[in-house]
């Protein structure tokens, strides 16, 4: 039997559903690579090291045999440079652009919806019945979406032990595998691991990127447990979606457009609301303060910066605002900053 | 602010009363420039700040003064200002690895300098971080914001869902306004806007000339700054001052610059602070800045029976909205069209979407022959802007285009 063949994928924003309705495995195309640094001669320095580090592997091979497609989310300005540079990097891939709008309204979902049409489309040309398997494969995300809450309500509790490098790990693994494995996963997850976590400082964390288990290591050794995140590669990329079986395209484009959204998108009726929104998510997570990770160059993040800032102080919620270039040795020099943040907390 | 631009207005104007008999288009430009500036620090006016991509036709037909963001950026910079602002938006803790532009405009809203908005018009293209800007400064100054989601895709689906937002647009203004857009209204100023566009058309071909009639700073940054002037009577008079200016120039012979030797294309945007490299290229290798990346027309005329899908086609045809393929065969016709020998792409720090497919461009257009200088430098932010070094690399350009053989012999 032929082995399913991946997609790759690269933002939170991406329809999983689709995705694996159409009979394929979507695979993460983490910014982690030992490639040499090229990207440059396609981009510019002063991208994002998200973007630059994908590309490289896009121009060094570093991506499986059988990924022959590829999904951008038009997220920012850089995303869309790099399935523009992707394109050039792998001209034999199959690679496609959808446009994400940045605000929700009535007819932002209805135009997304076209586009997650045309995804569709383009992944599963002669896929009949696409609708129910998108339904099908949402409700078994879903369900994997639920096991990861209850994951972390163990953790929260301190009933799991180093839980926020495996509840990262369990997001890595959803990231890049079908939804029926992910579920065996966190069921093995769930059985197994039932040990004290001892007493740490409650942390939420925040930010773009930062997917690597080890910087979750990291602060699980500098003794923090991450109560909740508000991060791409975390809570933002695995959301429980309600879909109407009679308009699956519109209400999964509702979906996506209504749950938590990155900095790239916002609600223009409030201004400036993540500040108030990511303050709040603090504290209903239990949380004594929160670290941010924000990965050089990324504008939504860098400009929101001071608003963020001002509300946590506003409502005295301690705040630790960290730059990386998402891999583990950026995070790793930031150890005594770190350190002396929880020091700080008592 | 209000005293600057009167000031500068009024000189302009009595500059050119001075000659009344001598064309001289950038003055007119310029004292336009200058009139917008000081409606803007107006009181009473009714003001909206604006993404670079708004559509100012409607805008002005519904009375609105208005500007794009970035342009207040570029004035702060050109008066000397921009540092200090930049400064006080970095002391807010925003990052010197954003724009210049939004930095020293976010800046100058901290400090209060900016004229007060009755309602901003955010553009999620060509650039998101125009949109945080606006997105805090509506925060700022608690006034509604009205996000333009600009898709990338230019296809029936992307062009109607513009359009609907475009109408909702003007019933957003007219609750703001109490006027509404009638169609007598489009009539008039789209005649105007397509009126402008026929000329800018025919200026652009004038400045294709060989010898080109322009000299480095005529057009500088012309076609972003005339979409502000779209659909208005002094849109279509500044048009008319270049088109006749180029035209008797062309006609009798009169080049830009003596001994025009080379002859280039400038990406993105110049650099907004003062300083003397034209005039030394111009001086030192007969180099001519014959075209600004954003000085060509993409789009059709527009059609006042359908209003709003005529400026949807027109948003979704400018370049920079596309890929990155499309924008450099954009730019690969520009480079044949003015028979440029090369191409200068200031690299401005903290633009993602220009400089992120600065790769992309160079090889591009190196496959039609035509080399791209590429400076890592800052359009705005001289602390970004070093002088000696860019020098040096213009220079070496310079040298190494003089001694190339023209790509279009």
């Amino acid at each position: 039997m032929k082995k399913r063949a991946y997609a790759g994928f690269v933002c939170s924003y991406t329809p999983l559903a689709v995705i694996d309705a159409a009979g394929l495995i979507p695979f993460r195309i983490f910014p982690e690579t030992d490639s040499p640094q090229h990207a440059g001669t396609l981009l510019h320095d002063n991208v994002c090291p998200h973007v630059k580090k994908i590309i490289d592997r896009a121009m060094s091979g570093d991506i499986p045999d059988n990924m022959e497609t590829v999904i951008f989310m038009n997220s920012c300005d850089a995303m869309r440079r790099a399935s523009d540079a992707w394109k050039k990097a792998k001209p034999d891939q199959k690679v496609i652009l959808l446009d994400l709008p940045q605000t929700r309204s009535g007819s932002a979902s209805a135009f997304f919806s076209g586009e997650l049409k045309r995804a569709a489309a383009f992944l599963a040309p002669d896929t009949q019945d696409i609708e129910a398997k998108i339904l099908e494969s949402q409700t078994m995300l879903n369900a994997v979406a639920k096991k990861i809450n209850h994951l972390k309500e163990k953790n929260r509790s301190g009933k799991l032990k180093n839980g926020s490098v495996i509840i990262q790990k369990a997001y890595n693994f959803i990231a890049s595998n079908p939804p029926g494995l992910s579920l065996e996963y966190i069921d093995n997850i769930i059985e197994e691991e039932s040990c004290s976590n001892g007493s740490k400082t409650k942390l939420f964390l925040m930010g773009n990127m930062l997917h690597s288990p080890e910087a979750f290591q990291m602060f699980e050794d500098s003794g923090i447990s991450i109560t909740d995140d508000d991060i791409c590669t975390g809570s933002r990329f695995i959301s429980k979606f309600n879909i109407d079986e009679k308009d699956v395209f519109t209400s999964l484009a509702d979906e996506i457009l209504s749950k938590p959204p990155c900095a790239r998108t916002f609600d223009s009726s409030s201004p400036g609301s993540i500040g108030v929104e990511l303050a709040g998510r603090v504290k209903i997570s239990g949380a004594d303060g929160a670290i941010m990770h924000v990965m050089k160059f990324c504008d939504p993040y860098l400009s929101r910066i001071p608003i963020i800032r001002d509300e946590f102080k506003k409502q005295n919620i301690p705040l630790l605002i960290l730059e990386g270039d998402t891999s583990l040795g950026s995070i790793g020099q930031q150890k005594t900053r770190i350190e002396a943040f929880i020091e700080m907390l008592g | 602010m209000y005293n600057f631009f009167e000031n500068l207005e009024k000189g302009l104007k009595k500059s050119i009363d001075s000659e009344p008999d001598k064309t001289n288009a950038r003055k007119k430009y310029s004292h336009a420039v200058a009139g917008l500036g000081k409606k803007l620090y107006t009181e009473n006016e009714k003001i909206a700040w604006c993404g670079a991509l708004a559509p100012f036709d409607i805008l002005n037909a519904m009375n609105i003064t208005t500007c794009f963001v970035e342009f207040i950026g570029a004035m702060l910079t050109s008066t000397g200002l921009g540092e200090s602002f930049m400064k006080e938006a970095e002391d807010h803790g925003y990052p010197m690895d954003s724009c210049g532009f939004h930095r020293a405009v976010t800046g100058a809203m901290l400090k209060n300098v900016m004229p007060e908005p009755d309602f901003l018009v955010a553009t999620t293209s060509p650039c998101v971080a125009s949109l945080t800007v606006l997105e805090n400064m509506a925060r700022h100054y608690k006034k509604e914001l009205f996000v333009l989601n600009i898709p990338q895709q230019k296809t029936k689906a992307g062009i109607d869902f513009l359009a609907d937002q475009l109408e909702e647009l003007t019933g957003f203004i007219s609750l703001k306004t109490g006027k509404k857009i009638s169609q007598d209204d489009f009539e008039i100023s789209f005649a105007h806007t397509n009126r402008s566009r026929e000329l800018m058309i025919e200026i652009y071909d004038l400045a294709a000339s060989k010898p080109s009639p322009l000299n480095s700073k005529m057009m500088k940054d012309f076609g972003l700054v005339m979409g502000l002037f779209l659909g208005t009577e002094e849109g279509v008079k500044i048009c008319e001052a270049f088109r006749d200016e180029l035209k008797e120039k062309v006609e009798n012979n009169i080049p830009g610059i003596k001994n025009e030797r080379i002859r280039l294309l400038w990406l993105h945007s110049r650099f907004q602070f003062k300083n003397n490299i034209e005039k030394q290229l111009a001086e030192n290798f007969g180099a001519n800045i014959i075209s600004d990346e954003l000085n060509s027309v993409s789009w059709k005329p527009l059609d006042p029976e359908k209003p709003y899908h005529s400026i949807a086609k027109r948003m979704l045809s400018i370049p920079f909205v596309q890929d990155s393929e499309t924008m450099v065969n954009h730019l690969k016709n520009m480079a044949e069209k003015y028979q440029v020998d090369g191409v200068i792409n200031p690299a401005h720090w903290g633009c993602r979407q220009a400089t992120g497919a600065t790769g992309m461009i160079s090889s591009g257009l190196k496959e039609i022959g035509v080399p791209v200088l590429n400076l890592d430098t800052d359009c705005v932010d001289t602390r970004n802007f070093a002088e000696g070094q860019i020098k040096t690399r213009m220079e070496a350009f310079m040298e190494m285009l003089s001694n190339s053989k023209s790509p279009w012999v």
